[in-house]
């Protein structure tokens, strides 16, 4: 393999944070390995365009916007059908798709899986370590009682661990001259038209759950106050020794 | 034939360790409680490896569902797509109207890809669930991004498939399961995927007693006199999202929507101002002592006992006692 060909999958980043750029830190990452090319593509509203704009940065060719009106209220199944579909449309032809397994809302990671399966690709979870050979690639999945290492054939997909250490970072965070040789590039934003997602393939008529109302957290009526350290001393050392 | 009352509950690892069984365990306690609390007449059937079965019922006792599916498919030559494919395989002969996971990251990640396969409405992480028995379905309450509020989520098809957060409560153990083997016999993977290797860490066997949870407003100073004392009386440090985003912790300590629920006795939350997302990750705790200096911080409003000090004083007077 003379070159990877990389999807990116972005979640709108929540402010311009490196950690909002883990796969990014990974496309720079593996290109100490071996040559690629790199596309990515993000949901949202065109007002993130500031933010996603920073894969350009980080060596990105291509960034594709997918945006439009159709597309609000989507669920995180329709979410991940209607890039699925952007995928598929676009005839994007990748042999690797990265994403964050963090998402906007918590480390929920239903999009990575979810595209996974509707594209019928292997997929690793909560990758934390990768080596790229020449027709598969290794990977180490974490999870909370064990890790495993595996390898993968490509075309594939890794949801990536966020919990990346301070060496990663720096060894791959962006430079003065990643920055001065950016392309000025636009992000291509692609709406439901330009994709062929008809209404009923996305946005809320795609979506299989629903929002029925909110609700306040209960509190607690009754508390103990105390300002006086001897007071929260006496009171911490006695708790403290009663479940010990 | 679409079997209308069945819930199924799905074991989350490739693994038999203590840890996952008991996330499955407290997750079960949570579907027997919301059950209970409104009579609802569904099936709870398990999904399990046999060879977790025998530690499951020796920690807890019989478990309280109604079947218990065991598969002898050994489970460290499951990659997670064959154990997902087989849940599919499952799922379609059977047709559960509920499928939940445990919430960790192997049960969130099944239950999107199983929801994609089945085209079925998908909830994450949900902290609670209710069934009404006039719809006759559940709605499921999580928390939201960026908002004091939790949302009330119903799915409008089925199957539902939901991962879950569990409950540490005793169980009330009315259901008496009947015992059923089944195959797995999906290998989904085939030369797609392969394991090399498969690690189990050792679990640091912390008390689950008393936890303590440091936020925004310690410093680098003050937390390492919290370690010490912490260090000294052998009580695990977890913190808030703000805590591990300034490195004071590890990402795996972080409590919260994000990370982890906990269910201690007791938990002393330091310097941290009570945002939902941390909130929704302590609230089966039985005790909350908030220590912080805002008097007006929402901790307080989740707390048993507020102290109004800094966790300088507090700390450096604890150690020095």
């Amino acid at each position: 393999m003379k070159s990877l060909k990389v999807l990116i999958l972005c979640r709108p980043p929540l402010r311009d944070a490196i950690e909002s750029y883990i796969p990014a830190l990974w496309i720079k990452e593996m290109r100490h390995q071996i040559s690629i090319s790199a596309y990515c593509m993000s949901m949202d509203r065109e007002s993130s365009k500031p933010l996603i704009e920073r894969y350009f940065d980080y060596g990105v060719e291509e960034i594709y916007l997918i945006s439009d009106k159709q597309f609000a209220g989507a669920d995180t199944f329709a979410t991940s059908y209607t890039l699925y579909q952007a995928i598929c449309n676009m005839e994007l032809d990748f042999d690797l798709i990265l994403a964050d397994a963090v998402s906007t809302y918590g480390e929920t990671g239903h999009i990575p899986a979810q595209i996974a399966a509707f594209l019928n690709i292997p997929f690793a979870i909560n990758v934390a370590g990768i080596v790229l050979a020449e027709n598969n690639i290794i990977c180490k999945q974490i999870f909370r009682s064990y890790e495993e290492n595996i390898s993968l054939s490509y075309p594939c997909l890794l949801s990536l661990n966020s919990n990346v250490d301070t060496e990663f970072i720096n060894r791959n965070c962006l430079t003065l001259f990643d920055i001065m040789a950016k392309h000025h590039k636009e992000i291509k934003i692609m709406n439901s038209e330009q994709l062929k997602i008809s209404e009923k393939q996305c946005g809320m008529c795609c979506s299989h759950t629903i929002v029925v109302n909110a609700i306040k957290m209960n509190g607690k009526n009754k508390h103990k106050l105390i300002e006086e350290s001897r007071d929260a001393i006496s009171e911490l050392n006695k708790l403290i020794k009663g479940v010990g | 034939m679409q079997n209308i009352n069945t819930v199924l509950v799905i074991y989350d690892a490739l693994i038999n360790s203590k840890i996952d069984r008991e996330n499955f365990f407290m997750t079960l306690c949570r579907i027997n409680d919301a059950c209970s609390k409104t009579y609802c007449s569904v099936n709870i059937e398990l999904l399990v490896p046999e060879s977790v079965i025998g530690a499951l019922t020796e920690e807890y006792g019989e478990l309280s569902a109604d079947t218990i599916c065991l598969f002898r498919t050994k489970l460290e030559n499951q990659t997670l797509l064959d154990y997902g494919a087989n849940i599919f395989s499952y799922c379609l002969e059977n047709r559960p109207q509920y499928v939940f996971f445990p919430s960790s990251i192997i049960g969130r990640n099944l239950s999107a890809w199983l929801g994609a396969k089945m085209e079925a409405g998908v909830v994450a992480d949900v902290i609670d669930l209710e069934y009404l028995n006039e719809d006759e379905s559940f709605k499921y309450i999580r928390a939201t991004a960026e908002s004091e509020l939790l949302a009330r989520i119903k799915c409008n098809k089925k199957p539902e498939i939901v991962s879950i957060r569990g409950k540490r409560n005793q169980e009330s153990n009315k259901r008496k399961p009947v015992f059923k083997n089944i195959d797995f016999g999906t290998n989904e993977s085939g030369d797609k995927i392969q394991i090399m290797e498969r690690r189990a860490y050792s679990i640091q066997n912390f008390s689950d007693n008393i936890v303590i949870g440091v936020g925004r407003g310690v410093s680098a100073f003050d937390f390492e006199i919290i370690k010490t004392f912490a260090d000294m009386n052998k009580i695990p440090i977890m913190g808030s999202k703000p805590a591990i985003e300034s490195k004071l912790l590890g990402r795996d300590k972080q409590i919260g929507q994000s990370g982890n629920f906990i269910h201690t006795d007791i938990y002393i939350a330091i310097g941290i101002s009570g945002a939902p997302q941390h909130v929704v990750g302590i609230l089966d705790c039985k005790k909350i002592i908030a220590i912080n200096t805002d008097r007006n911080a929402p901790i307080h409003n989740y707390s048993d006992i507020s102290i109004l000090l800094s966790a300088h004083d507090v700390f450096s007077s604890l150690i020095s006692v």
